[in-house]
């Protein structure tokens, strides 16, 4: 037993900088109630451990990875810009909607603004083909 | 317009490009810039999902991605094989064409050489390409008891703690099928210790103490003999085994070799710093094809792939470039089936490994898994 206290002194001689800064920051987080804030997160963190298991690792990160992925062309500049313009479309068009037949849709196609829509829905449909055929 | 062009679609050819992209969009936009990507294959394999996919834990498909997915979509993908780098008229041919560029990156990894050891190929196993991990994963389905030798069989190789990694979790993997009290398992390293770094000497060597495994260094060997199922060393000794899982020679890949770019193993003379090819301004190299005393590893490409897209930047720019390489490492060691470790390092700080837990373990598993979104540079 005289032994083991022996023991226990010296290392605690020999650790005494790093006990006291350790000490320090323990009695400054029991004062401000963090400590026990501490603990709690800790038996959390715990929880989480014991309950994670590689399988959900797996398919949650895989999930994310696959957002991540797709989001960063969805976040590109010129997504970000059809985005944003779909959004103005939306926040505009305060009309009701008229019901449009073969003819309506033709006349429709003499105002400017359609043609730049489809121009650019026609462009979007060059790319969308190459892309598709890229990954058949 | 100024051309780069990077070869290889490994971690530092994907990195390189989709960091570069970001700091230079608008001249690739007004096509001041033009980014080509060369690749001998369409889709980039995770290779440190071998480790896994050996035990059943991942499956190959869940190893691989179409390059489509990782690239960013302003870089022009070519896939194609790369067969010689005309350094002197900046031009890479190609099976199919040529290029030239302005700016060459070369980020074409590395390779194992299994036949450079006489006898491996037919008496040994190993995880470090697809059809080996293959192999070895029915080996180890099969295994029944008996003598594991793990031996690393020539420095460098890929991801250098991968041999502990695998010879702990063999370990494990053993024990739960209760095949461990019927087994050996030995690992034999290069040179006079069981790991080139000694604060994971520190770490590593008390645990393959407490659970029993067996250990070798200055074991360097030159034969298999498939036949008698023993390694031969340069030492003159002989190892029995049952199952032997080589970490085979490594070299460059064989279009370096092939252009007179490489050292006598295929490795590119790089400057440690700048990452600039040793005589040649207008070409950089990174990740496994260099020649520099890093690891071979992802995080290595990933830091330098940083450096490199920031320092082609600024050429394009105009502007003189500055970043530097540190030396930067990042490698998680998996000390069991569900418990690891980490450590990084650079060429200015040792490691400092973290006692293994199973959180640090989940956060690799999780990295397994996420590893894509590191390829697309947002990780």
């Amino acid at each position: 037993m005289e032994d083991k206290t022996q023991e226990l002194v010296e290392k605690l001689l020999e650790n005494q900088d790093t006990i006291e800064k350790i000490l320090e920051k323990i009695i400054l987080l029991e004062k401000t109630g963090a400590l026990d804030t501490l603990a709690d997160l800790a038996a959390f963190v715990k929880v989480v451990q014991d309950t994670l298991s590689d399988e959900i690792i797996k398919k949650n990160s895989e999930l994310i990875t696959n957002l991540g992925l797709v989001s960063a062309k969805f976040t590109s500049d010129n997504a970000l810009m059809l985005i944003d313009a779909i959004g103005d479309a939306i926040c505009r068009c305060d009309k009701e909607p008229e019901p449009v037949g073969l003819t309506g849709l033709l006349k429709a196609m003499n105002d400017p603004d359609v043609k730049f829509a489809l121009g650019f829905l026609i462009n979007m449909a060059k790319a969308l083909g190459r892309a598709l055929r890229e990954r058949a | 317009m100024k051309r780069v062009v990077i070869l290889g679609g490994g971690v530092a050819g994907t990195l390189t490009a989709n960091y570069l992209v970001p700091k230079i969009k608008e001249r690739i936009k007004n096509e001041e810039v033009q980014i080509t990507l060369i690749s001998d294959r369409n889709f980039q394999i995770y290779e440190p999902g071998f480790l896994y996919m050996i035990f059943n834990r991942l499956g190959e498909g869940e190893l691989k991605r179409n390059l489509g997915e990782l690239v960013d979509p302003a870089v022009q993908l070519v896939i194609d094989r790369a067969t010689k780098i005309d350094a002197d008229n900046s031009r890479v041919v190609t099976e199919n064409g040529s290029y030239d560029y302005d700016y060459l990156v070369i980020a074409t990894g590395s390779r194992v050489v299994p036949e450079e050891i006489p006898g491996l190929k037919e008496g040994g196993h190993w995880f470090y390409n697809l059809e080996g991990a293959t192999r070895l994963r029915e080996a180890l389905a099969k295994f029944n008891g008996g003598k594991i030798v793990v031996s690393v069989m020539g420095i460098p190789h890929k991801c250098p703690v991968a041999p502990m990694e695998v010879t702990f979790i063999l370990h494990d993997f053993l024990r739960r099928r209760n095949l461990r009290d019927k087994s050996e398992l030995l690992y034999t390293y290069p040179i006079n210790k069981i790991f080139t770094m000694d604060p994971v000497v520190e770490l590593i060597q008390p645990m393959f103490d407490e659970r029993g495994i067996q250990y070798k260094t200055f074991f360097n060997p030159i034969e298999v003999d498939a036949k008698n199922r023993k390694v031969i060393t340069l030492e003159g000794e002989e190892e029995s085994y049952d199952l032997l899982i080589a970490i085979p020679p490594h070299k460059g890949a064989q279009v370096i070799i092939d252009s007179g770019l490489g050292d006598k193993g295929g490795w590119v003379p790089t400057d440690k710093y700048t990452l600039r090819v040793d005589g040649y301004d207008n070409m950089y190299a990174l990740g496994d094809a260099t020649n520099l005393p890093v690891s071979k590893a992802g995080s290595v490409a990933h830091f330098q792939a940083e450096v490199v897209a920031e320092n082609l930047a600024a050429e394009i720019e105009g502007i003189e470039p500055t970043a530097m390489f540190n030396g930067k490492a990042f490698c998680f060691i998996e000390t069991g089936w569900e418990e690891a470790t980490y450590i990084w390092f650079d060429y200015f700080t040792p490691p400092r490994p973290v006692l293994p837990s199973k959180f640090v373990h989940f956060v690799k598993m999780a990295y397994n898994k996420a590893y894509w979104l590191t390829a697309r540079g947002l990780l």
